[in-house]
């Protein structure tokens, strides 16, 4: 147990890198992308004027300006890409397995209860990364009620499995999920706020996805991944 | 050669990031006619108040409260054609979407090309809009041939 507790901090640390990476690097982009435009925008003006001609650094050094933006802008790409440091492991799981993962290595007190089929229901993917994505879930579920209660259900459907974590909070508005998969967006004080992003990366990398499904108690979020293909 | 202003294609730009905004107003003025706002709500206010029209809305995605593709089906959903363009950064956008109805243009892009693409996406507005025009005219019956 400590080994898979070790395996999931180690992913999810990469994860949470990840998403700050993500946000650094779109901010970065904004202001390069305006020192662009700006320039952009006075080389074509100086262009009619007699200084274009009469003093040869000023087109020297607006050429200098675009090539170290687009020479910057690669450079945050590429120091940025923090996904390429961790080698995937994609193999063949169990959805049960993965969710039992997840469940056991939730912080703080919890009562999680998991409604399985009986027949063994199979995902592709990199085992520990779906166990991030269920557990940051899974702990938003149980923080947001008393007695840290939570169900997840793993249906089958077709090509794809759907595990659906319950919760009886005060339950989530199509409109309130959308605001909390925004980036660093939290009710809870210490709380980086980015469980949701990092679960909705992970899902889109194993080709699935994370909604909110309505619901008359509490909230219902859907992890929903492609089933492993029969043979 | 710069156009009358009242002849150019008229642009709306929307941007909650006010020096880009500011930044891509500078780039694309040259060529058409642009109006900017911070806000989308207000994008949505100008487009029902405009009685001549926007051929093109440019929109950044990442913007509070209403992101640019949600501002951009809005904008679609409308009776008048207007080309609807989305600029994101690529892992911001394909983060959450992979539907279409408005044309994508990726971070970092290159001045000349915004200009290219909002020049392109004005004309196609521009002839939509006669193509709508055309056929919501009564067709005029053939007229018989004397030979």
């Amino acid at each position: 147990m400590s080994r898979s507790r070790d395996a999931l901090a180690s992913v999810e640390h990469f994860a949470i890198a990840e998403e700050i990476a993500s946000l650094v690097r779109h901010d970065l982009r904004n202001r390069l992308g305006a020192i662009r435009n700006s320039s952009y925008f006075l080389q074509r003006r100086v262009k009619t004027t007699p200084l274009w001609s009469e003093e040869p650094r000023v087109p020297k050094f607006f050429a200098l300006i675009e090539d170290e933006v687009v020479a910057a802008d690669a450079l945050v790409h590429e120091r940025l890409a923090i996904a390429e440091l961790r080698a995937r492991n994609v193999v063949s799981a169990s959805a049960t397995g993965c969710v039992d993962l997840a469940a056991s290595t939730v912080r703080g007190p919890s009562a999680i209860e998991i409604a399985a089929p009986s027949g063994d229901v199979r995902i592709l993917g990199d085992i520990e990364e779906i166990g991030v994505a269920i557990r940051a879930l899974l702990e938003n579920a149980v923080e947001s009620n008393e007695g840290g209660h939570a169900l997840v259900e793993i249906v089958p459907t077709g090509g794809r499995v759907r595990i659906v974590i319950a919760d009886r909070g005060p339950g989530m508005t199509e409109a309130s999920f959308e605001k909390a998969t925004e980036p660093l967006f939290t009710t809870k004080p210490g709380r980086l706020g980015l469980g949701l992003n990092i679960a909705e990366r992970i899902a889109r990398r194993h080709s699935g996805s994370v909604s909110h499904e309505p619901s008359e108690r509490g909230a219902r979020i859907a992890l929903d991944l492609p089933a492993e293909a029969a043979k | 050669m710069r156009q009358k202003a009242d002849e150019r294609p008229r642009v709306l730009v929307v941007d909650d990031d006010r020096r880009v905004l500011a930044s891509i107003e500078a780039v694309l003025d040259e060529h058409v006619s642009v109006h900017c706002t911070s806000q989308p709500t207000e994008a949505l206010r100008l487009l029902d108040s405009d009685s001549s029209g926007f051929h093109v809305v440019c929109a950044d995605y990442c913007m509070p409260r209403m992101n640019g593709v949600e501002l951009l089906e809005r904008v679609a959903q409308r009776p008048a054609y207007v080309s609807c363009l989305l600029i994101t950064g690529a892992d911001e956008y394909f983060a959450k979407h992979d539907r279409s109805g408005y044309y994508v243009l990726l971070k970092p892009f290159s001045p000349d090309r915004l200009v290219a693409l909002v020049l392109q996406l004005a004309r196609v507005a521009h002839m939509k809009r006669t193509v709508g025009d055309l056929k919501s005219r009564p067709l005029t019956p053939p007229r018989a041939i004397k030979s």
